[in-house]
């Protein structure tokens, strides 16, 4: 048995184990997708055991050697957000590494600055919405930090000549610094990515400040916003009419944005670093027409980016989960989180980003939309509909499989998979793992001597209660018939 | 999936063949599809419409001036006062969701 009472000696599996060898080969034609439905009536069945279930199946435990820093990557949820995984997952797979013998720390990234009133943006801030999120290393078994430094330029820096846009990356420090990597993503929508899965949580969010800068475009000749980007100083109305004019200057964190003395509009554009921060400020006011072609190009770099996090790491050292639960259209980097558009998808995991990402998507397109969510007020809520496209993305010519592609391009993995359903293991493994006695074992003795039943009273049945009510009664829907039934009260037994 | 632009203009559209000689079935009903396709040309083009958020409101009020559109046709003005009263309180989603208070694009 191991420290918290696991046993050690798993159940043979149903399954074929798909080694990393395989994965490193050469052969990416098709890669493996350990996969497990959503639907849970036992221990053995719960999400999270779910969850360490495939993450063993897909060969990600065989990542873990003994005193291996290991990094757990996920999306702390932003102020307000409520799609976010819930902290157990993170627990529980912390709990498998460190059985493994691995040290792990869960993490997440300091963002840009894509919101004027962000809530995650440095180390600091981050923390505290991590903490509020539930996040912590109380709650975690081990250290919740923010990987890229307080303000967010620790990184390490990567070469990746196969890049299809981006040639280098800047993946934050301490998770370039881990030996091993889990993606534990939370399968969703996103308004720029379309799809925040897998390639988004490491191509975004694994990246330093810096590097998040540099996927999004700041600066770039074609995609930026500075290049891209159609400023029109001619729709401001003057401060006098701009009640909260303040905050087209606020917005930017580099000071780009001047109303002069002339009270005109003035954009330094060619130093825009794509913080996005001025996307929601100026494009609703007609001062900006924001690029489509940026979001695009950003799509793509994100695959190069995830390329950049597994060259830092060490290929075939990062391991990927998908928990593709409340499936939100908006991504948890959102301060609020929309009515679900398809139903839980289920729980995923593999060696491979792209391949697990396809998954996804291919899952989603398979169900029907949620009722009143935003798949069906877009009417792509049929089985077949590009889900993403239509509810989560922000223009009409994005592409849900945009950095799904590029991966394949690149090398990165496959779009082309095998998905193999895994059986549920013994109840035994996942128990409450402190004490796996049965209850007499564990409470006898306690009630004898603490004894939480009063048969001392009321003739051993111990309260005050009527012997028999008429329960029909409070069971009947009387909207449905306006007759009611008067029935006399039993008298108490006993007084 | 036609965009929420087109969809405005599409909305523009039948609204101005709604309007057509409608004052002299009631002057309330065309003063009011007039100011339709006044704010719609006004809001027209804005980013909104750029959007795929545009598309649900949008949608609804095209489909509601469509049919408000054959109620006119078809000299059904019982049913067209009714539908009046719905296209104008679609438009008003429209216009205010137009003004994309607290969006934050990512």
């Amino acid at each position: 048995m191991t420290q918290l009472g696991w046993n050690a000696n798993l159940p043979v599996r149903t399954i074929s184990k798909f080694t990393l060898i395989e994965v490193l080969g050469g052969n990416m034609s098709e890669s493996k997708v350990y996969y497990m439905d959503a639907h849970s009536e036992s221990t053995e069945t719960a999400l999270s055991s779910k969850m360490i279930t495939v993450f063993d199946a897909a060969g990600l435990d065989e990542m873990i050697k003994p005193n291996d820093i290991v990094a757990i990557k996920v999306h702390c949820g932003e102020w307000n957000n409520s799609a976010y995984l819930r902290p157990l997952y993170a627990r529980t797979l912390a709990d498998r590494i460190k059985e493994l013998g691995g040290r792990p720390f869960v993490c997440d990234t300091t963002t840009s600055t894509y919101s004027p009133w962000g809530s995650r943006s440095s180390e600091i801030d981050i923390l505290q919405t991590a903490e509020r999120n539930g996040y912590s290393s109380a709650t975690l078994g081990c250290p919740f930090i923010c990987a890229d430094g307080i303000i967010g330029p620790s990184d390490f820096v990567v070469d990746i000549p196969e890049g299809y846009i981006l040639k280098e990356a800047y993946v934050a420090q301490a998770i370039a610094a881990a030996a091993a990597l889990i993606a534990l993503t939370h399968f969703k929508g996103h308004s720029m990515g379309v799809i925040g899965g897998a390639l988004k949580n490491l191509g975004i969010g694994a990246q330093s400040k810096r590097g998040k800068f540099n996927v999004h475009m700041g600066g770039h000749p074609s995609y930026g916003l500075g290049a891209a980007g159609v400023f029109h100083p001619e729709n401001f109305k003057g401060k006098a009419n701009t009640p909260d004019w303040e905050i087209l200057e606020d917005c930017c964190p580099f000071n780009l944005y001047h109303i002069n003395e002339k009270d005109e509009l003035e954009w330094d554009g060619d130093k825009c670093a794509n913080c996005l921060g001025c996307f929601g400020v100026m494009g609703p006011r007609g001062l900006m027409d924001i690029p489509p072609i940026q979001f695009d190009a950003v799509d793509a770099a994100i695959a190069d980016a995830c390329l950049g996090v597994e060259k830092a790491v060490g290929r075939g050292k990062v391991g990927y989960i998908n928990m593709a639960l409340d499936v939100s259209p908006a991504c948890d980097c959102a301060g609020h989180a929309d009515v679900p558009i398809v139903p839980h998808l289920g729980v995923f995991a593999s060696t491979d980003a792209v391949a697990i990402d396809m998954a996804c998507v291919d899952k989603a397109r398979e169900a029907e939309g949620i009722k009143g969510s935003k798949a069906e007020l877009m009417e792509a809520h049929h089985v077949g509909d590009k889900k993403f496209e239509a509810a989560a993305a922000t223009f009409h010519s994005q592409s849900e499989v945009t950095s799904i592609n590029t991966g394949h391009e690149i090398g990165l993995g496959s779009r082309n998979y095998e998905l193999i359903e895994c059986e549920p293991e013994s109840p035994e493994r996942f128990r409450f793992p402190y004490d796996k006695r049965p209850s007499r074992q564990r409470f006898g003795a306690k009630f004898e001597k603490f004894q939480p039943f009063p048969y001392d009273k009321f003739d051993g049945k111990g309260f005050n209660r009527l012997d028999v009510v008429d329960l029909d009664k409070v069971k009947h829907h009387y909207e449905d018939d306006s007759e009611v039934v008067n029935v006399e009260q039993p008298t108490s037994s006993e007084n | 999936m036609q965009s929420g632009q087109e969809m405005l203009e599409d909305t523009i559209s039948s609204c101005r063949e709604i309007s057509q000689d409608l004052a002299s079935q009631n002057e309330s009903w065309a003063k009011s599809i007039d100011e339709i396709v006044e704010k719609f040309e006004e809001i027209s083009n804005t980013f909104f419409f750029q959007t795929m958020p545009s598309v649900p409101p949008t949608r609804t009020a095209m489909r509601e001036a469509a049919t408000l559109l054959e109620a006119k046709t078809s000299g059904d003005w019982a049913s067209f006062e009714t539908q009046i009263s719905t296209l104008i309180s679609s438009a008003q989603t429209v216009i205010e969701k137009a003004g994309m208070k607290g969006t934050t694009l990512t």
